[in-house]
């Protein structure tokens, strides 16, 4: 049996345990910071909502249990015990990689989320885009619409303008005393040049009936050239084969 | 693969189509209602030879044109002269305002006879010289005036449509001193030649359809007697010489028959007979004076003078007789009716106040237009074309010849006539041997 030790030794032990603790936890504390490097930045986005979170499983590893406590003083020999610097390391480093792990997984996590992220917001950018470019294409086929209507505005005008000119001249030159009692009618074909001068001569298509009355017309537009046509390419592009009807005595 | 290559196709054809229907762009239709009452711009270029005879072909022409109304002569001076239709410089003409101009050469022939070479340029047609009519026309020295009526007829009928009435002949009475001649002319009054003289009256002279005999009221035997004489051979003979006065005759359209007025009866009533006198039949009854027949040109009508109604009238009655229609209400005096050779109007003489003017009545809507403003007008006689009416009016109280054209537009005074001329009368138309 041995002997219970003397009061004075509980003494040493408890303040031996005590420092050894100490030691632990300076040792652990100043390790993990030399370990420690400074995080590099880190862009956030600011999310409305969180994707839904990836249906990994998740990473099952076998976890060191954790130290067993120090046996009571009672149980530790009574000569003061070697200094534990042989185990006190091996459970920091353990830990450590635990923490390294956790942390990688971390910021593989973070940086799954954050590339999700990046995709949302290139989708979104990207169909906001396109519903740009399509409002944007809309408002010039408005415009071209516009356009083209105030264009075909501003040629029918022309047109009328001129056909009443045409229709003056020849009407000028046109001998209708020569046309009749009755309500003759005559048709003539002709083609103009930019110039208004004829292309051709008139091509009768509908006669009266009175070679004197065909002659007369036809005179009256020969007389009448050069016939006044509108300067604009676009707008003598109508002027450029013309039928006319006659109704001399009407 | 087969259907990308099948849409590809697609959108080509209907691109292809897009830009043919732009190239075939409709032409535009231009409605042209109404125009203008105009003259005709026509040149009669002086006719190379002509200036060997007295008579200046181109002249004559031109004058019958512008007699007419319709035309208006383009001044020649300046332009050069061509030959032929190949030395016609068209822009030239055109750019003068002409529609058409003619040429002509004078060409002797052996004998003594002449060739006129006479060609008609359409002048707005620049691309080619195109000819509206080209004739060689056969003459003498004695004929220029009527080969010079004649071109004017082919003008007239070429720009116009209608006939031409220039070389047609006119016959009238003059009264020289106490001589009366009956008288026939060309149509502008040249060329007068007597066919008949006498101490006594002459009247109411009128051409057979055929143009070959004129028939008359002479007074040489002291009576009103109506004779036919054919003026190629001047043989004369009677057609009414019945009881009391025998005046006004009218052949009928087919020359068959003459009216006359005679008095047989007691007064002046209208009858028909045939052109030698024989077959007399009286078509009018009536208690007035009817007198001054003419027949409508289909024959179914004549129209004549009564004062039935009070004072003198027009009136029309079926050609064998019939009840009269009255026609004239406006006025206390219209006589003298001649009908239009299309029979759809009538010429007459109308009282205004002391006026005596020619007008014009349309037979459907009885319209009337007159057409001088003379004070003594008596005799209208339309030409055979119904472009003119030739009439007698007074002027410092002797007679003269003048014409108006058929729409008042045109007056003119038939120049050649001596002494006092009275009651003319248009011939027919007669068309030349070309």
């Amino acid at each position: 049996m041995i002997a219970p030790a003397a009061n004075h030794y509980r003494f040493h032990s408890s303040v031996l345990a005590v420092l050894v603790h100490a030691a632990f936890f300076a040792l652990l504390i100043f390790g993990i910071t030399w370990q420690a490097k400074e995080p590099a930045g880190v862009v956030v986005d600011l999310w409305s909502s969180l994707p839904a979170p990836p249906e990994a499983k998740p990473v099952i590893k076998p976890v060191e249990p954790p130290p067993p406590a120090p046996e009571p003083v009672k149980k530790v020999t009574p000569k003061p015990a070697p200094p534990a610097p042989v185990k006190t390391p091996d459970i920091a480093l353990k830990e450590k990689r635990v923490q390294e792990e956790k942390r990688k997984q971390e910021l593989a996590h973070q940086e799954k989320l954050k590339q999700e992220q990046q995709k949302q917001d290139q989708l979104k950018q990207e169909q906001a885009r396109l519903a740009e470019v399509a409002r944007q294409e809309k408002a010039r086929d408005e415009q071209a619409k516009r356009e083209q209507v105030q264009q075909n505005a501003a040629l029918q005008s022309i047109k009328n303008d001129y056909t009443g000119r045409i229709e003056s001249k020849i009407r000028g030159k046109l001998n209708k005393s020569l046309c009749g009692d009755g309500k003759p009618q005559l048709e003539f074909d002709i083609a103009l040049l930019p110039t208004g001068q004829l292309r051709g001569n008139p091509i009768l298509r509908k006669g009266s009936g009175l070679a004197a009355c065909d002659k007369a017309v036809e005179n009256a537009i020969l007389q009448s050239e050069p016939l006044p046509v509108p300067p604009q390419p676009e707008a003598f592009s109508f002027f450029r084969e013309l039928h006319l009807k006659f109704k001399p005595n009407e | 693969m087969t259907r990308t290559r099948l849409n590809i196709f697609l959108w080509i054809m209907a691109l292809a189509l897009s830009c043919a229907a732009f190239n075939a762009r409709a032409a535009l239709t231009i409605e042209i209602t109404g125009g203008a009452t105009l003259q005709i711009p026509v040149a009669i270029a002086p006719f190379t030879g002509e200036e060997a005879y007295p008579d200046k072909l181109s002249q004559i022409v031109a004058a019958d044109l512008a007699r007419s109304g319709l035309f208006k002569l383009i001044d020649t001076a300046g332009m050069p002269i061509p030959r032929g239709p190949q030395e016609v410089r068209v822009a030239d003409w055109k750019a003068k305002g002409t529609v058409a101009l003619a040429i002509a050469n004078i060409v002797a022939q052996p004998g003594g006879k002449l060739d006129v070479q006479f060609r008609l340029i359409d002048t707005l047609r620049q691309d080619q010289v195109v000819q509206l009519a080209g004739y060689s026309l056969p003459t003498s020295p004695t004929q220029l005036r009527l080969t010079a009526h004649q071109i004017a007829d082919i003008i007239f009928e070429k720009l116009t449509g209608d006939p031409g009435a220039f070389s047609t002949r006119i016959a009238y009475i003059t009264k020289r001193g106490p001589v009366f001649d009956l008288q026939v002319a060309d149509s502008d009054g040249h060329n007068a030649q007597t066919v008949f003289s006498s101490r006594e009256p002459i009247i109411s002279p009128v051409w057979s359809p055929d143009g070959a005999r004129l028939a008359y009221v002479a007074f040489d035997q002291k009576k009103p007697i109506v004779y036919v004489q054919n003026l190629a051979t001047g043989q004369r003979q009677i057609a009414a010489n019945l009881k009391g006065n025998n005046s006004a005759p009218a052949w009928s359209p087919d020359g068959r028959q003459i009216a006359v007025v005679l008095t047989r009866d007691g007064h002046s009533q209208i009858y028909s007979s045939n052109a030698d006198g024989t077959g007399l039949k009286r078509l009018s009854n009536s208690a007035g004076i009817d007198t001054e027949p003419n027949w409508s040109p289909d024959g179914k009508y004549l129209l004549f003078t009564s004062d039935r109604g009070g004072s003198p009238q027009i009136y029309r009655m079926p050609s064998y007789g019939g009840e009269p229609v009255r026609l004239t209400f406006e006025g206390s005096y219209n006589v003298s009716p001649r009908y239009s050779p299309d029979g759809k109007s009538f010429a007459f003489i109308q009282r205004e106040g002391s006026q005596f003017r020619v007008a014009v009545q349309d037979i459907v809507s009885g319209q009337v237009q007159v057409l001088t403003n003379n004070a003594q007008d008596e005799s209208p006689s339309w030409a055979p074309n119904g472009k003119m009416i030739l009439y007698a009016t007074t002027i410092l109280g002797r007679g003269v010849l003048s014409a108006v054209s058929s729409d008042g537009r045109v007056k003119q005074k038939l120049s050649t006539q001596a002494g006092d001329v009275r009651e003319p009368a248009w011939g027919p138309l007669i068309k030349p041997k070309l």
